[in-house]
């Protein structure tokens, strides 16, 4: 019986393989290209690599409705069963946004593993400082925990007067539907 | 080795099956799936040049005559190149009849000729379109520039303050906002002072969206520095900005493109809605 039952998870876990093997990858990125434009983001001008378990996208330039938004260097997302990482690096906004926002987040990585089903955490870096935080799935929030470089509290003053500010870091929730 | 091929097939035969499965699925889901990509094109496409492409000519089964081509050449003649007519010198804008949502008529007249024109949106005078109608200004445009006449309202006294003052290090006056006549001009070195630095605007004025319907139809200005640019260019609290460059406020993003953009444009003209009625305020870049 414990043979069969091996078996059968074995054979599932090829199924699945071969499955990550002949998807359409290309055909899902134009399906997420598509689906994005929606929203008005377009990416272009990038190079997109799939392996078997990672997918990236290299040297993208990001168009927000007609708009040159932001370069971007490098998007890895990774799927693994038990686990899934998105990783942005080197996401550059043009010079034009510079008085509005701070202009660079070196790295963004946002982990999702099964063990903690409920929630994804956040961790990113930037000319902005360093940000922890989670996504929290069940009550549909966003929680970031920003400790704020000398920059943003010197030129990006406005935004941080959005955010509560305690213990030395400054605190942002969003709820989302 | 007949037993041993035959374990081998049946040890091989439930993966095959499995990978037959998956590659089945998966090409019916390539079906589905989009077959492009999308890629951002700026500009205008439509001034690709045309040609005519004979299917039998790119396989080469027709020989192209020469003799045909040498036909078809014909001498270029120099022609005379007609004079460019100058509007801004030429004409003056004598009356506006304004319907509002940038709809009317307007009166032009020829200096030369004292010759008077009634042109309405759209309507063509030499090559220029009139593209625009205001309550005090008219825009017509020639190869993407636009002209922008203000009527003449000789010894009308428009509300706007002039704010000259001495800059201290310089000793120099300086000259931020200039009312003449109809026109209110605004300096593009004091402008580009707040462009460029974010925190001055939201220290003198404070907005937040207007939704309607659950989408933004404007900004409503909750705060004005009365010592501020804006409150001097004429807005005041519980002013809602519907319009800027006739583009409507739906979203942040037109907002963005405008602030973008800024280097660009040489006037400004804000729809606001102030006690339930439309007005406008329009300036100059100068």
């Amino acid at each position: 019986m414990i043979k069969v039952i091996f078996k059968i998870i074995f054979y599932f876990l090829f199924f699945i393989f071969t499955i990550f093997l002949f998807l359409p990858k290309d055909n899902l990125y134009f399906l997420l290209e598509k689906k994005i434009s929606k929203y008005n983001v377009i990416l272009s001008n990038e190079t997109v690599d799939f392996r078997m378990f990672n997918f990236y996208i290299k040297d993208a330039d990001i168009y927000y409705d007609g708009l040159k938004f932001a370069k971007m260097k490098q998007l890895k997302l990774g799927m693994y069963l038990y686990k899934n990482t998105f990783q942005i690096r080197d996401f550059i906004l043009y010079d034009a946004f510079k008085n509005l926002l701070p202009t660079k987040i070196k790295k963004l990585t946002i982990n999702y593993n099964l063990l903690t089903y409920q929630k994804a955490f956040i961790k990113s870096s930037g000319n902005f400082g360093t940000i922890d935080g989670e996504i929290d799935l069940k009550k549909r929030s966003i929680i970031m925990n920003l400790k704020a470089s000398n920059l943003m509290k010197e030129e990006y003053k406005t935004i941080l007067n959005y955010m509560n500010f305690e213990k030395g870091v400054y605190k942002y929730e969003y709820k989302f539907k | 080795m007949n037993i041993n091929s035959n374990k081998i097939l049946e040890f091989l035969y439930p993966f095959i099956i499995i990978s037959s499965i998956s590659y089945l699925l998966c090409t019916i889901l390539f079906i589905y799936l989009p077959k492009t990509k999308i890629e951002y094109i700026s500009g205008d496409i439509s001034s690709i040049d045309f040609t005519k492409y004979n299917f039998m000519d790119a396989f080469g089964l027709i020989k192209v005559k020469e003799k045909e081509i040498i036909k078809k050449v014909e001498p270029i003649v120099s022609k005379p190149s007609k004079p460019r007519y100058r509007i801004l010198d030429k004409i003056t804008l004598q009356a506006i009849f304004s319907k509002g949502n940038d709809d009317g008529i307007i009166v032009i007249e020829e200096k030369s000729t004292s010759k008077t024109h009634m042109l309405k949106k759209g309507d063509g005078f030499k090559e220029f379109i009139l593209t625009r109608i205001e309550n005090i200004y008219a825009i017509f445009s020639k190869d993407g520039k636009d002209y922008k006449f203000h009527i003449d309202r000789e010894g009308e006294e428009l509300e706007y303050e002039i704010i000259n003052k001495v800059n201290k290090r310089t000793s120099e006056w300086e000259e931020k906002v200039k009312v003449t006549g109809s026109s209110v001009k605004v300096t593009r070195k004091y402008l580009n002072s707040y462009v460029k630095n974010i925190d001055k605007v939201w220290k003198n004025i404070a907005i937040r969206e207007v939704m309607t319907d659950g989408k933004i139809s404007g900004f409503k200005v909750t705060k004005v520095n009365s010592k501020s640019v804006f409150a001097v260019l004429g807005l005041k609290k519980n002013d809602i900005i519907k319009k800027v460059n006739n583009k409507s406020l739906t979203n942040y993003n037109e907002a963005f493109k405008i602030y973008n953009n800024i280097d660009k444009i040489n006037y400004f003209n804000i729809l606001i809605i102030r006690d339930n009625k439309e007005m406008e305020l329009s300036y100059d870049i100068d």
